[in-house]
C-alpha cells in the first residue's frame, strides 16, 4: 500500500478549473490601461494553476481602485473600509486557517490611513498574500496625494507640488520585527507579476508584495523612464526567488543574483532610487506565526461554549 | 606466542599478591575514575515529564542544569568564585546523595543537600544566601534518577508517555472537532424538521423566563410557511450518524483528559501479545480512519456516492499508509536480555525479527546488562542464539526500523536521538546496555563506559527516514576516536624507581572484560621465564591477523586497590573475542564512511587510470597542456561583484522568435490585460488562457483599428503589419502612423 488515501480520494475530485471559473462575471471598471487588470489576471492565472477551491479563497479590501478586486474575483470577497483591510483579513485567517487569504490594498490605503494595521500585520506574520498596488497618487477620487507620490507632484490637494519625499513600502516593511516576506513587482512585467503573486501565495506567513502599477489617467508618464528602458530594471533572480526565463533576460539585461535569505543586502536594494527591482527581496519560513501561535488547541464544542457563557453571567448574577 | 606466559609487573607495591591484582583491579585507565561521587559528568538525570513548551527537554543532567544556573548569577572571574564553589559543592552533595541510593524529586534532593551543607559548615550565612538565590534561577522539576538498572526503562518511558500525549491532544482535536462538525450538520437539519417546530419543541428552545410572552402555536404555523423544503437524504443521515457512532466509541484514546471509558493498553513486556493486540485492534484501526475520512468529506458537503461509496466499501487495511497509522498510540515492548533466554524468548526473538521488518508503531527497548559471556558460560562460538549486542546490528539489516545503540552512560547525550525513535512513524529498536551485572568492583556508569569505550557496545544511530543513503542514515556520533580501531589515552604513572612515565595505552575489550571479576578467567599471570621483551600491548597484537598473528605475549595494564600498576596476560579465549570485536566495529564504520573500502577502491583504480594517462601523454603534449594551464586565467582570481557583472539564470538560449511576417501580431507573454485592445475590436483581439491578448482573426477588424490599439497599447506591443485590405480608406495615413511599431 504505497498511494495515500487522501491522494486517492483527491483523485476522484479531478475536476479542473479554467480562469473563467474565477472571473465573477463583473466587467471590471478599471480605466483602460489601468496596472490592476494586470494583476487580475495573474491571480486567477495563479488560482488556476493552483486549482484553488474557489469556496476556499477569499479577498479582502480597503477602499480605492485597487480595493474593487473582490468584486471581480469568483471567491468569498470583503470591502472593507479604508486603511482596515489588514485587520479584517487577520481575523478571518484566525477563524478560519483553511481558506486562503488575499489582501489588496492601495498606496493610500496602506501606507497613509492603515498604516498602523500594516505595521502590526507584518509583526504577526499571519498567513496571508498582501498585493500593495502603488500607483503613486488617490485615483479613484481624481488625483490627490498620496504617501508614496513622487516629491513635486501636482495633485488636487498639492497645487504647488507635494512637499516631501515618497515612503518606500519596502524598506519599510524589512524594518518590521518578525517581517517574513517582501517582494517588489510591476505590472508590466506579467511574467514576473505571476510568478512573484505565486511565490508569495506558497510563502509560509505574511507575504507583502508591492506591485507597482501605471494609472493612465492621472498618472500617465510616471513609469515611461523604466518602462521604456528595460535595463533601468533590475532583475533579482535566484533558485529560492524569481526564477528568469531566458526570453526575459533577452529583454532585461539588468540581473543580479540576490539570495532572499539576505536580510541586509534586501535592504540595501530596497532602498534603491534610480533603478526598479523586481523579485523577492527576503523570505524567511521560519518567522513565528501569530495564527500559529494562538490557533485554539481544544475544540469549542457546544456544552463548552455554554458553560463559557454561564461562567461569565455569573459574574454579573446579584 | 606463548599464551600461557604471565609477567607481573609492579610499580609500588611489589608485595601484593597475584590474586589480588586480578580479583579488585579495574583497567588502568579508569583507575582515577572508579569514585564516581567527586566526577562530574551527566549523571544523576532530572526526569521532566510534565513539558511546558514543546521544545522542552524531557531529560536534563544536573551538571547542566548547575552549569545553567551558574551561568545567571555566578558571572566569570573572581566575583563569581564563592557562589560557583558553593553551588559546586551543592551540585556534589545531590549527587552523592543518589549514589548512595536517594531519590525522589529534584526540590527535595535539593533541600536535602542544602541543609547538610549548612548545618556542617560554620560559613552557613553565605551558603544559605547562594542556594537560595540558585534556587530562585531553578527552573526544572523532576525525578532524579541514577545510573543503574531502571534507567533504560525509566527514560524510554517517559519518552514514550510524552509521545503518546502528544499524539493524544493531536488526535482528540481532531476526532472531537469531527463530532462537533457531523452534530452541527444533523442538528440543523432536525431544525429544519416538522419536529422541531411543533409548539413544544419551540417553547423547549426559548428556554424558562420568558416563555409566557410568546405564543407557541402561531409561532409554529408561522414557522412553518418558511420552513426550508431541503433535508438530509436518508441515506447520507444515516451514513454520518454511522460515522459519527464509529468516532465516539474508538478506544485509543479517551476523548476528554478525565473520560472514564476504558481504553486499550500499549505497553506490554513482550512481542508476541503487542503483535497480538495489534492485530486484534486492526479492524477498529481500519473503521476509524474510514469515518474519518468521510467524515472530512461529509463537512467539506463533498461525498459524492456515485464516487465514494464504491471506494469506501473497498476500504481495508490494505488502504492504510504509515503516515494514517501515526495518529494513533504506538506501542511500546520492553525486553530484557534474560527475558529471551527462555522458550518463549525464543519466540518473541522472531516476533521481534517481524517487527522491525514491518510498519507497525511498534517501539522496542531492549535492556541488555551482560554483552560478554565469562569462561563459565555454557554458549559456545557454534550457539544459534542471536547474541544479544548483535541485536541492534541485525535491526539496521532491516533497512526499515529505526535502531539506537548505546551504553546507558551516553543515554543522555542520545536524549534526541531516542525521542526521533518514538515520534518514527514505523518501529523502533532501542538497545541499551546498562552495565548493572553482578560486577561489584565497577559501578553501572562505569560498566557502560566502558563497553562503548572498548569498541564491545558502539553507539549508534539508524533513521530510515532521515534521507536516502547510509550518510545521511546511519550515525557512529558518541563513540570515542571514531576513526580509530580502539581509542587511545595517557596514562601516566611511576616505574619502581619512581620516576614519572607517560604513554599512550589503548582502551580494548580486554580492559572492559578486566573491569569484572566474573571476567578474571580470561587473564593469567606471567610465568617467570617470560622474558619482558616479549610482552606487547593487546591492541598492538591484534594488529596482526589471525592467520600471520604477532609475536609476543599480548597484556592489559590493570591497577589494583592500592593503586599498583600490573601486565596480566590476555588469554587466547579473550583474544580470540576481542579480534572479533574489532571486525565487528570496523564493519560499522565502514558503514559510518570511515575508511570505506569501496571507497578506497575506487579511489585505488582511479589513481591507477591516472597514473597509467599520465604516463601516456608525451613530454610535447605536457608541454602543451601545461602552456593551455598557464595561458587559462586561474579559477580563484578575482571575480567581478555581482552588481557589476549581473548573473543571468536560465543559461539557456531563448527560443528563437519568429521572423516577424507582413501580418499584424502581439508580444502575447508581454501583455498587461489592459483592455485598451480589446475594447476597440473583441473580435480581431482576445485573451488566451493566461489572460493575454493575441490576434484572433486578423480579418475581423480593420487596419485602422489596429494602427490605433497599437497607440493606445500601454507597453507598445501590438504590431499592425501590412493593410490586408487595399481599398481601406486613408490607407497612406495609416502606413505612415503603423512604421512607429514594424
Amino acid at each position: 500500500m504505497t498511494v495515500n488515501v487522501s491522494e486517492r480520494l483527491l483523485e476522484l475530485d479531478d475536476e479542473v478549473f479554467g480562469v473563467e471559473h474565477y472571473q465573477s462575471g463583473v466587467m471590471p471598471r478599471w480605466c483602460n490601461g489601468c496596472g490592476d487588470n494586470a494583476i487580475l489576471a495573474a491571480i486567477q492565472r495563479l488560482c488556476r494553476d493552483e486549482q484553488l477551491p474557489a469556496e476556499k479563497n477569499v479577498f479582502i479590501s480597503g477602499i480605492g481602485c485597487s480595493s474593487r478586486l473582490p468584486h471581480y474575483m469568483n471567491a468569498y470577497g470583503f470591502h472593507g473600509i479604508h486603511g482596515r483591510a489588514l485587520p479584517i483579513a487577520e481575523g478571518i485567517k484566525m477563524a478560519r486557517r483553511d481558506l486562503n487569504v488575499f489582501v489588496s490594498t492601495g498606496d493610500g490605503d496602506c501606507c497613509s490611513i492603515g498604516a498602523a494595521h500594516w505595521i502590526h500585520a507584518i509583526r504577526y506574520n499571519i498567513d496571508m498574500t498582501v498585493l500593495m498596488h502603488d500607483n503613486g497618487v488617490y485615483g479613484l477620487t481624481k488625483k490627490q496625494v498620496s504617501p508614496t507620490s513622487p516629491r513635486g507632484l501636482q495633485t488636487n490637494t498639492t497645487p504647488r507640488g507635494s512637499y516631501l519625499p515618497p515612503i518606500n513600502p519596502l524598506s519599510t516593511t524589512l524594518g518590521v520585527a518578525n517581517c517574513s516576506f517582501v517582494a517588489q513587482a510591476v505590472d508590466w512585467i506579467p511574467e514576473t507579476l505571476y510568478e512573484i503573486i505565486s511565490a508569495a501565495y506558497l510563502h509560509n506567513g505574511f507575504s507583502f508584495v508591492r506591485i507597482l502599477q501605471r494609472c493612465p489617467e492621472f498618472l500617465p508618464d510616471m513609469f515611461d523612464p523604466w518602462v521604456q528602458s528595460p535595463d533601468r530594471m533590475l532583475l533579482l533572480g535566484h533558485e529560492d526567488g524569481l526564477h528568469i526565463s531566458p526570453a526575459l533576460s533577452k529583454t532585461y539585461h539588468n540581473q543580479e543574483a540576490h539570495d532572499p535569505s539576505d536580510i541586509n543586502r534586501a535592504r540595501e536594494i530596497a532602498s534603491s532610487t534610480d533603478i526598479i527591482p523586481v523579485g523577492v527581496l527576503y523570505r524567511n519560513e521560519e518567522i513565528p506565526r501569530y495564527d500559529d501561535i494562538r490557533r485554539p488547541r481544544g475544540v469549542y464544542t457546544n456544552e463548552k461554549i455554554r458553560a463559557g457563557i454561564e461562567e461569565e453571567f455569573d459574574k454579573f448574577t446579584i | 606466542m606463548n599464551l600461557a606466559a604471565l609477567e607481573k609487573h609492579k610499580t609500588k607495591d611489589r608485595q601484593a599478591t597475584d590474586q589480588a591484582a586480578v580479583s579488585a583491579a579495574v583497567p588502568a585507565l579508569l583507575a582515577e575514575r572508579r569514585n564516581l561521587g567527586k566526577l562530574r559528568y551527566d549523571y544523576p538525570l532530572v526526569l521532566v515529564d510534565d513539558l511546558n513548551t514543546a521544545d522542552q527537554e524531557f531529560i536534563h543532567s544536573l551538571s547542566g542544569i548547575f552549569n545553567q544556573i551558574l551561568q545567571e548569577i555566578a558571572p566569570p572571574g573572581g566575583k563569581g568564585e564563592q557562589t560557583r564553589n558553593h553551588l559546586l559543592r551543592l551540585e556534589q552533595e545531590i549527587r552523592s546523595l543518589v549514589l548512595q541510593g536517594n531519590g525522589g524529586d529534584l526540590a527535595g534532593l535539593w533541600e536535602l543537600a542544602a541543609t547538610s551543607l549548612i548545618t556542617s559548615t560554620e560559613e552557613s550565612d553565605s551558603l544559605e544566601q547562594s542556594f537560595n538565590q540558585a534556587l530562585a534561577c531553578l527552573r526544572i522539576e523532576g525525578d532524579v534518577i541514577d545510573c543503574n538498572g531502571e534507567t533504560p526503562y525509566r527514560v524510554l518511558k517517559l519518552a514514550w508517555s510524552l509521545d503518546q500525549k502528544k499524539r493524544a491532544d493531536e488526535f482528540r482535536f481532531r476526532i472531537n472537532r469531527l463530532i462537533v462538525k457531523l452534530t452541527d450538520i444533523l442538528h440543523a437539519d432536525y431544525h429544519k424538521s416538522e419536529a422541531a417546530l411543533e409548539p413544544g419543541s419551540l417553547e423547549r428552545s426559548v428556554g424558562t423566563g420568558f416563555e409566557s410572552v410568546f405564543d407557541f402555536a402561531e409561532l409554529s404555523r408561522v414557522l412553518a410557511t418558511a420552513a426550508a423544503a431541503d433535508s438530509l437524504s436518508d441515506n447520507r443521515r444515516h451514513r454520518i450518524q454511522a460515522t459519527l457512532d464509529t468516532l465516539e466509541s474508538q478506544c485509543f484514546f479517551a476523548l476528554a483528559p478525565a473520560a472514564n471509558k476504558e481504553i486499550y493498553s500499549f505497553e506490554f513486556d513482550n512481542c508476541v501479545d503487542a503483535v497480538t493486540a495489534f492485530d486484534q485492534r486492526l479492524p477498529d484501526m481500519v473503521a476509524l480512519i474510514k469515518a474519518i475520512f468521510v467524515a472530512d468529506l461529509e463537512i467539506d458537503n463533498t461525498y459524492d456516492e456515485a464516487r465514494h461509496d464504491d471506494y469506501f466499501d473497498r476500504f481495508d487495511e490494505t488502504s492504510l499508509t504509515t503516515r494514517n497509522v501515526a495518529m494513533f498510540p504506538s506501542y511500546l515492548v520492553c525486553l530484557t536480555g534474560e527475558s529471551l533466554d527462555d522458550q518463549r524468548g525464543e519466540t518473541d526473538i522472531s516476533e521481534l525479527l517481524g517487527i522491525l521488518s514491518s510498519s507497525m508503531p511498534v517501539k522496542i527497548l531492549f535492556q541488555t546488562d551482560n554483552i560478554l559471556s565469562g569462561p563459565d558460560d555454557s554458549q559456545g562460538p557454534f550457539s544459534s542464539r542471536i547474541s544479544q549486542d548483535r541485536l541492534a546490528a541485525l535491526a539496521v539489516g532491516t533497512n526499515n526500523a529505526f535502531v539506537v545503540q548505546s551504553g546507558i552512560a551516553g543515554l543522555y547525550q542520545l536524549r534526541h536521538q531516542i525521542a526521533g525513535g518514538i515520534r518514527f512513524e514505523g518501529p523502533a529498536l532501542v538497545s541499551l546496555f546498562s552495565g548493572a551485572s553482578t560486577a561489584e568492583t565497577v559501578s553501572p556508569y562505569l560498566m557502560s563506559a566502558a563497553a562503548t569505550e572498548s569498541r564491545a557496545f558502539p553507539t549508534f544511530t539508524f533513521d530510515p527516514a532521515a534521507g536516502p543513503d547510509w550518510a545521511s542514515r546511519f550515525s557512529l556520533d558518541g563513540n570515542p576516536q571514531v576513526d580509530r580501531s580502539w581509542p587511545s589515552h595517557p596514562l601516566a604513572y611511576e616505574d619502581q624507581d619512581l620516576q614519572k612515565i607517560s604513554e599512550d595505552v589503548a582502551f580494548t575489550l580486554a580492559d572492559y572484560a578486566a573491569c569484572d571479576d566474573r571476567f578474571s578467567g580470561y587473564f593469567e599471570q606471567f610465568p617467570e621465564s617470560v622474558s619482558r621483551d616479549d610482552l606487547v600491548s593487546l591492541a598492538d597484537f591484534l594488529d596482526g591477523d589471525e592467520k600471520n598473528p604477532r609475536d609476543g605475549v599480548p597484556y592489559v595494564s590493570i591497577v589494583d586497590e592500592s593503586n599498583s600498576l600490573h601486565r596480566m596476560l590476555v588469554t587466547e579465549r579473550l583474544v580470540r573475542a576481542a579480534r572479533r570485536c574489532a571486525d565487528n566495529w570496523r564493519s560499522l564504520q565502514e558503514l559510518g564512511g570511515i575508511d570505506n573500502s569501496h571507497a578506497e577502491q575506487l579511489l585505488k583504480k582511479e589513481r591507477e587510470v591516472r597514473e597509467e594517462k599520465s604516463r601516456e601523454v608525451s613530454t610535447t603534449e605536457r608541454v602543451k597542456a601545461e602552456q593551455a594551464v598557464v595561458d587559462t586565467p586561474p579559477n580563484d582570481g578575482p571575480t567581478a561583484t555581482i552588481e557589476s557583472n549581473p548573473v543571468p539564470y536560465n543559461s539557456a538560449s531563448a527560443e528563437t522568435a519568429e521572423a516577424p511576417s507582413d501580418g499584424p501580431y502581439i508580444e502575447t507573454p508581454r501583455c498587461t490585460t489592459c483592455n485598451e485592445c480589446t475594447q476597440i475590436n473583441d473580435r480581431l483581439f482576445a485573451y488566451d488562457e493566461n489572460q493575454q491578448a493575441y490576434i484572433a482573426d486578423p480579418d475581423a477588424g480593420t487596419f485602422k483599428e489596429l494602427v490605433d490599439a497599437a497607440e493606445n497599447c500601454q507597453v507598445a506591443i501590438i504590431h499592425p503589419g501590412k493593410p490586408r485590405n487595399p481599398d481601406e480608406p486613408n490607407l497612406l495615413d495609416l502606413m505612415t502612423r503603423a512604421e512607429a511599431f514594424a
